[in-house]
């Protein structure tokens, strides 16, 4: 349980991470409309698309890992 | 640049935060790893140590199902001493049974030859021979039967004893059936949880192994998308820094 709930705030981290970097980027104000800006305007959502999914893959593994731990525990 | 509205301090805070969030993904990232890698040796060894656990109960189990065997065993060998013992107390009773009819028969020729000697008036040589045969007879069956009686004494305590030795041997069985069936529960209810535990550890070990590729290229990704962006803003401070110098020396202004 201990194990899992490292995991959860590893999860947390990520977003945690991805969110501080479109809030920096939100909060700098540019108005930048260049191709170069929207390449990298994509590219963050790309990585915010990858965080998503990375969330998701963390929370099946931690989910999974909990329904061991209740069949360890004897739950 | 086709419409192009942004600062220096903005480009440099952009810079900052892509900065720190290669720093913060690569921490993080290996946090993670770290963490799963730990998750996949703790399940492993829980699993590893279940089926101990399973093993020591199936010895365990080996071991009373023997014990109880053994203990059988003995009770049955016990009863077929005693079936002996029985059988032999009744030869040797049947045996003292005869010898009263003997002796109650060499009494009773005894007291005939008596009645005879007292009405003929005296007791002739012949019978008076007689009479000590039958009286040395009568005291050798004594003899042979309080020896028998004797031997009938030590085989009833021979069966008392081994009565003792059962009635010990059938309490330790029925301890030794009630820890069988514990153990035999238990190592049932240990076996089945480590399966279950097998199982469950598997999807987690393949969920912790995918997961572990995904952050791979997660870190990747993020890590590429950083640099390349970090790089491109580089250019476009320089530019700025090439655009403001150049409208400087021409008395305009940047921005």
């Amino acid at each position: 349980m201990e194990q899992s709930s490292t995991l959860r705030k590893d999860i947390d981290s990520f977003q945690q991470i991805s969110k501080k970097l479109s809030d920096t980027i939100r909060s700098c104000g540019v108005d930048w409309r260049d191709e170069q800006f929207q390449k990298m305007t994509y590219a963050i959502q790309t990585l915010a698309a990858s965080t998503k999914q990375l969330v998701s893959d963390a929370a099946e593994c931690e989910a999974a890992i909990k329904r061991f731990r209740q069949i360890e525990s004897g739950k | 640049m086709s419409s192009v509205s942004v600062s220096r301090e903005a480009l440099h805070k952009v810079k900052t935060a892509l900065g720190d969030f290669h720093t913060d993904v690569d921490a993080a990232t290996a946090h993670m790893r770290s963490h799963l890698d730990e998750e996949a040796t703790n399940i492993q060894a829980s699993i590893k140590k279940q089926r101990e656990a399973v093993a020591s109960l199936k010895n365990n189990l080996t071991r009373l199902a023997s014990d109880v065997e053994q203990c059988q065993t003995q009770i049955i060998g016990n009863n077929n001493r005693i079936n002996s013992l029985k059988g032999r107390i009744e030869n040797i009773s049947a045996r003292i049974r005869e010898l009263d009819n003997e002796i109650a028969k060499l009494r009773a020729k005894k007291q005939q030859l008596m009645s005879q000697g007292q009405s003929n008036g005296s007791l002739e040589n012949n019978n008076s021979a007689q009479l000590n045969n039958i009286e040395n007879t009568i005291q050798e069956y004594e003899k042979q039967k309080r020896k028998l009686n004797e031997e009938i004494s030590d085989l009833r305590r021979q069966e008392s004893s081994l009565n003792e030795q059962n009635a010990v041997l059938r309490s330790n069985k029925m301890k030794l059936d009630a820890a069988f069936e514990k153990t035999k529960n238990e190592h049932e209810f240990a076996k089945s949880k480590c399966e279950r535990m097998e199982s469950a550890g598997h999807a987690a070990q393949s969920g912790i192994v995918a997961l572990s590729g995904t952050i791979q290229q997660y870190r990747q990704r993020s890590l590429d998308s950083s640099s390349t962006y970090t790089s491109g803003i580089d250019k476009c401070i320089a530019a700025i820094d090439e655009y403001e110098a150049v409208n400087l020396s021409n008395g305009g202004s940047g921005g």
